[in-house]
């Protein structure tokens, strides 16, 4: 939101990012490959591939749409397209995710068969990732609504800019940028689209069709959809937590810099910073499980199928 | 629930029909019990290559049976707990699949060994 922010969030950020990309790619964790017997299923083996890669593409693409967003929308919009930035990238990996699984719908020919089995979204979410996931919407709800409050119109009559406290009848201060309507309509509106998109992609995860109902396939595919299924709860994490994050550092920095501020604002501030620093480390944690893609690689050999059980982080 | 449906593209016997009687098959035969959820229509439509209307043109009928029972969010359950044929009445029915099978693979030109081998791998 400010660049002075952004310039204090850099140092902070790419450690994180260092060590997302260190725990995707080198930690004892990550090499883990996705097994799968090549010889139950080679259409299953080269769908995940196909995914794999608009996976991969969602999140290049995510990249660059975010760095564009970042710069093109802040002009003369006062810093609005650097916090939308996180919202495209996520709506970006997700739009992959949805690609990658609509393209390896398996061709239907001769006799077909279906397990009989019901297929539900929570049978593939993450369940510690999608709790806190969720948590930080709520929670990025709950201080938009607050800021949104608290927000009053800047010295060029922009509803939502800068924070005011009246000190005494003679002196009021002023503060800003401040995470008010001007700034939060716009990235409420960008994160409940991301979110209905990240909703449209899990039921594509769960409704995309099975290439048989043999038991070893079936567990394989459900390996691939969890994977499926994490990359999307992790690019709407992103979305969100570091949403959060930009919102909560801006105006935690924002009360702590009002001299007359009441107990409560710097007790609130220090509490926004505190949720700020965690956001950082709920999106380095979503980017490295986006990163960790390549890692469930199949191998190609491999007696049996990871029955169920997959790669859990 | 790890039975499998299947739809043969190449019977003539309509789609629909053909999951209507295996799911009659599996309720009666007791592998479905009561309260047990059946595919979401849309999940079963895709899984076997069907437009959803066929699947559920198979869920009313069995709906209108007594067998399952449909509730908006709820999805489509077993509606009652059918009692298992008895012994009598499943010699019967195990008569009449073996007819139908006979008689197409004889068309086939398949021998009674082959057949054998065929039932025999099958049930293996």
């Amino acid at each position: 939101m400010n660049v002075r922010i952004g310039v204090l969030l850099v140092p902070l950020l790419v450690p994180l990012i260092l060590l997302a990309v260190w725990r995707a790619w080198w930690s004892p964790r990550s090499r883990r490959p996705l097994e799968l017997d090549p010889s139950c299923n080679g259409a299953l083996l080269a769908g995940h591939r196909k995914a794999a890669g608009w996976r991969w593409a969602g999140l290049g693409l995510g990249v660059v749409v975010a760095a564009v967003t970042a710069v093109t929308a802040s002009f003369g919009l006062h810093n609005l397209g650097a916090m939308l930035s996180p919202t495209a990238f996520g709506l970006c990996v997700i739009g992959g995710v949805v690609v990658g699984e609509l393209t390896t719908i398996p061709r239907r020919q001769g006799v077909r068969t279906a397990a009989l089995e019901t297929r539900t979204v929570g049978d593939y979410l993450p369940r510690r990732l999608g709790r806190s996931v969720a948590a930080s919407a709520l929670g990025l709800g709950a201080l938009l609504v607050m800021t949104t409050r608290m927000g009053s119109a800047d010295d060029q009559g922009r509803a939502g800019r800068w924070l005011y406290r009246q000190c005494s009848p003679e002196m009021s201060v002023a503060k800003g940028p401040w995470p008010g309507s001007f700034y939060s309509v716009p990235l409420g509106i960008a994160v409940v689209v991301g979110l209905l998109g990240a909703a449209v992609a899990l039921r594509t995860v769960v409704l995309r069709p099975r290439s048989g109902s043999d038991p070893d396939l079936v567990a394989a595919d459900d390996v691939l959809r969890r994977r499926s299924a994490e990359a999307v709860v992790a690019a709407t994490g992103v979305m969100v937590a570091a949403s959060l994050s930009g919102v909560a550092l801006v105006a935690g920095i924002s009360l702590h810099g009002i001299v007359c501020a009441p107990a409560s604002w710097t007790v609130l501030g220090v509490v926004l910073l505190s949720v700020g620093a965690l956001m950082l480390l709920l999106t380095s944690w979503c980017l490295a499980l986006l990163l960790a893609g390549r890692r469930f690689a199949p191998v190609e050999t491999g007696a049996t199928v990871a029955a169920g059980q997959g790669v859990r982080r | 629930m790890s039975s499998a449906l299947i739809v043969d593209p190449d019977d003539p016997t309509p789609p629909y029909e053909q999951l209507r009687r295996q799911l009659v098959d599996l309720i009666e035969g007791g592998q479905l019990v009561e309260g047990e959820r059946l595919p979401p229509l849309r999940q079963l439509a895709g899984d076997l290559g069907l437009a959803v209307g066929t699947v559920a043109r198979t869920y009313r009928e069995l709906e209108t049976a007594g067998l399952v029972r449909s509730r908006r969010g709820g999805g489509t359950r077993v509606a009652t707990a059918v009692p298992k044929p008895s012994a009598g009445e499943r010699e019967v029915r195990l008569a009449g699949l073996a007819a139908a099978y006979v008689m197409k693979a004889r068309a086939l030109g398949a021998t009674e060994a082959e057949m054998a081998r065929a039932v025999l791998a099958q049930s293996t």
